[in-house]
């Protein structure tokens, strides 16, 4: 068989359904689906807005990822614990930071002079209330004035934990009139006002889930919730993302004001979703009641990404590519410098419970 | 699959039966309360064109009122039905909506049933045609099937029925034994609503039912649609659009284990084209002819054909020998399907 030509210089190479064979027969587990030696660094397309250029890397020590795991955070049905849930947040943050204490740890993100805005995910698979609730009771604790925080996602959000739990349980939890979200706006650049105008930290806090049209929908793929003006054929829209499967989705966190304000990312692996999504097939919904911390988010996607593959593996009893595949996370570090994909290069520091860690 | 196996497939068809049919007495039984202004079904906005839409106009969207509070006893709607217009699905389900805009989808109504902690969502999506609205049903079909018209199926929480313009999904999250009795109630009471019932694709038809897995024919027009259910290749190399019809099957007979795609294309040139294209993402080589045949990493065995106007295509074949075998059964298929319906065969 004639040999491939590979990528040209900067280019990211169009990927088949071989070439998860080709990297992954005799190796599952032990890297990124689909990782590796296609990817090559390159400055973006000319006909592309130049959002924002990856500043120059300096030598950095192995990117650090923490995954917590607790096999009480959730019941069967994927109801959390908040007091399970909210201890498994301690544990990765106090991890995360090395400081001595979860208040320490968290003002190393967020002090009282900060508007935080927290990302999160209201369709489909809303992230779980326990986990915004503790992220939300830290930062006070940390200083952060309680209504000078706003939990939100596309145009909805909420300050007030009445209002938060509103916005991530509705309908199942019917709020009285004034508990209900509020409106939250779009700028000019058709990006959250939040974003651009509020907040001065941002924590992402995506769920976990394969998603239809870029293979995984995590913590690149959440910020599509803080931009509008968008659809899926890239019709006429500020952020052209759609094709190959979403292979430029890091624009999105390539948004300066995003790449400057997002200094942790939560990911709520409590029920993830292994196929499908975003929207829900119940049967593959999967109680892997973990917690995913980073300030790196193209390393907190690649472990992602590695637990979703092997859950796939395992669901399958044979390989089954994601698909389609995750090209975005790769790209997100060779052509917008949002991070390292490698698993070689990050620190992936696992604790709890171990049964099912798949990575 | 080893996760795959649910709760009623255990029970089995049987039980499927009985609890369908004791829910639909239950539910005609019940005391229907008048259906609060608000949860009538919306009227439907017009449907604006995009780039997806074919040139051919669609028909009008058909009406469906979704099941009213205790329709099915207990169970009480949230709030009115929503209801999103093709541009609009976005708003409800994201990136998801690429499912349904890769087929002619028209509306979608969606409502929300709550008794106590446990919520159960019915999504009703009409099409210009009962073919797309099968073809979206047909993505994914495991589990027994209920006896719900025009044909249902259900695993875990999510029930998915087929009737004519008309794909409707009925899930709980986390269902327990009520929750999954109301929930087919609710599936069968929509279905109910559907008048009309329509008729599938004739291109199913143009792949062997011979060795077929039971449900595993997919019917689809794009490559959104086949990345998902067989990813093949990142870029359209096989030149799907809206106006190529696709059939995906599974086989599973001794020597013939294999998945097996066919594609029709308007026309004989665009066969062509693809042909050349895919061979080249695929198998990294330069069409020579009508046919490739090649090895995998896996090692398994592919191949693809044109033949007239379609193009054939055999994965994960054991031999080169079975890919060829298959190839040509898929080819002496074709024709007698091309003479049996009357369609002119298109020798390019």
């Amino acid at each position: 068989m004639p040999a491939s030509e590979g990528p040209k210089a900067g280019q990211v190479k169009s990927l088949t359904r071989r070439d998860f064979f080709r990297r992954t027969a005799g190796a599952l587990g032990t890297s990124v689906a689909l990782s590796g030696a296609a990817c090559a660094r390159q400055e973006p397309p000319a006909a592309q807005p130049r959002l924002a250029q990856a500043p120059p890397r300096p030598a950095a020590p192995a990117t650090k990822v923490v995954l917590v795991r607790d096999q009480a955070a959730t019941g069967d049905s994927g109801a959390a614990s908040e007091d399970v849930v909210g201890g498994m947040l301690d544990q990765a943050m106090l991890a995360l930071t090395g400081k001595p204490t979860v208040a320490e740890a968290w003002r190393q993100f967020v002090s009282r002079d900060d508007f935080l805005g927290i990302k999160a995910t209201v369709m489909m698979t809303p992230t779980h209330f326990a986990v915004v609730k503790r992220i939300v009771e830290c930062a006070r604790q940390a200083g952060a004035m309680a209504d000078r925080i706003i939990v939100w996602d596309r145009n909805v959000g909420g300050s007030s934990l009445a209002q938060i739990r509103n916005l991530l349980e509705t309908p199942r939890w019917q709020a009285a009139a004034q508990e209900q979200p509020f409106e939250v706006a779009f700028d000019g650049r058709s990006i959250s006002s939040v974003v651009t105008q509020k907040a001065t930290v941002l924590i992402n806090v995506p769920g976990l889930k394969s998603h239809w049209l870029s293979g995984l929908g995590c913590a690149l793929k959440n910020w599509a919730g803080a931009v509008t003006n968008i659809n899926v054929q890239d019709q006429n829209v500020t952020f052209a993302f759609h094709a190959d499967s979403c292979a430029r989705l890091g624009m999105l966190s390539a948004i300066p004001e995003i790449r400057q304000k997002q200094k942790l990312i939560i990911v709520d692996a409590l029920r993830p979703l292994l196929h499908g999504g975003p929207q829900v097939d119940p049967k593959y919904l999967w109680n892997y009641r973990g917690l995913i911390v980073g300030t790196d988010p193209v390393a907190v996607d690649a472990v992602c990404l590695q637990i979703l593959q092997a859950k796939r593996n395992e669901y399958q009893g044979k390989p089954w590519p994601v698909q389609p595949p995750a090209k975005h996370v790769l790209v997100a570090e060779a052509e917008f410098g949002l991070g390292t994909a490698d698993l070689n290069k990050i620190e992936i520091v696992k604790l709890g419970w171990e049964e099912g860690r798949l990575i | 699959m080893s996760e795959a196996t649910s709760k009623l497939a255990r029970r089995g068809a049987a039980w499927l039966l009985a609890a369908t049919v004791a829910l639909a007495l239950a539910a005609c039984q019940a005391q229907q309360e008048p259906t609060p202004p608000g949860a009538e079904a919306t009227q439907v906005p017009a449907v604006v064109a995009d780039d997806r839409t074919p040139e051919k106009p669609m028909p009008e969207p058909e009406q469906i009122e979704l099941p009213g509070d205790n329709a099915v006893p207990g169970w009480k709607t949230t709030g009115p039905v929503a209801t999103y217009a093709r541009e609009k699905l976005s708003d409800y389900i994201n990136g998801g909506a690429a499912r349904y805009l890769a087929y002619q989808f028209q509306v979608a109504h969606v409502q929300r049933y709550v008794q106590g902690e446990d919520l159960i969502t019915v999504e009703a999506y009409g099409f210009a045609s009962s073919e797309d609205a099968f073809g979206v049903y047909s993505e994914e079909r495991g589990g027994p099937a209920p006896e719900i018209q025009q044909e249902a199926n259900y695993g875990d929480g999510l029930l998915q029925v087929w009737k004519g313009r008309w794909y409707v999904r009925v899930t709980a999250e986390a269902p327990s034994d009520e929750t999954e009795l109301a929930l087919l109630g609710l599936g069968l009471l929509t279905s109910q609503k559907i008048a009309k019932t329509g008729q599938k694709p004739r291109l199913l038809k143009f792949l062997s039912e011979q060795n077929l897995r039971p449900n595993s024919l997919v019917y689809f027009h794009q490559q959104v649609t086949l990345n998902h259910v067989y990813f093949l290749t990142e870029k359209n190399s096989l030149h799907l659009g809206t106006d190529s019809n696709a059939v995906l099957g599974e086989y599973v007979g001794p020597g013939t284990k294999s998945i097996r795609i066919l594609i029709e294309y308007p026309k004989a040139d665009q066969t062509k084209a693809a042909l050349a294209d895919f061979v080249k993402a695929y198998f990294e080589a330069e069409a020579q002819g009508e046919r490739y045949v090649g090895a995998t990493e896996l090692g398994d065995h592919a191949g693809v054909q044109r033949q007239g106007k379609y193009l054939l295509l055999c994965f994960e074949a054991k031999t080169e020998a079975n890919v060829r075998a298959i190839l040509d059964g898929m080819s002496d298929h074709v024709l007698k399907m091309i003479e049996g319906t009357g369609v002119a065969p298109d020798a390019g």
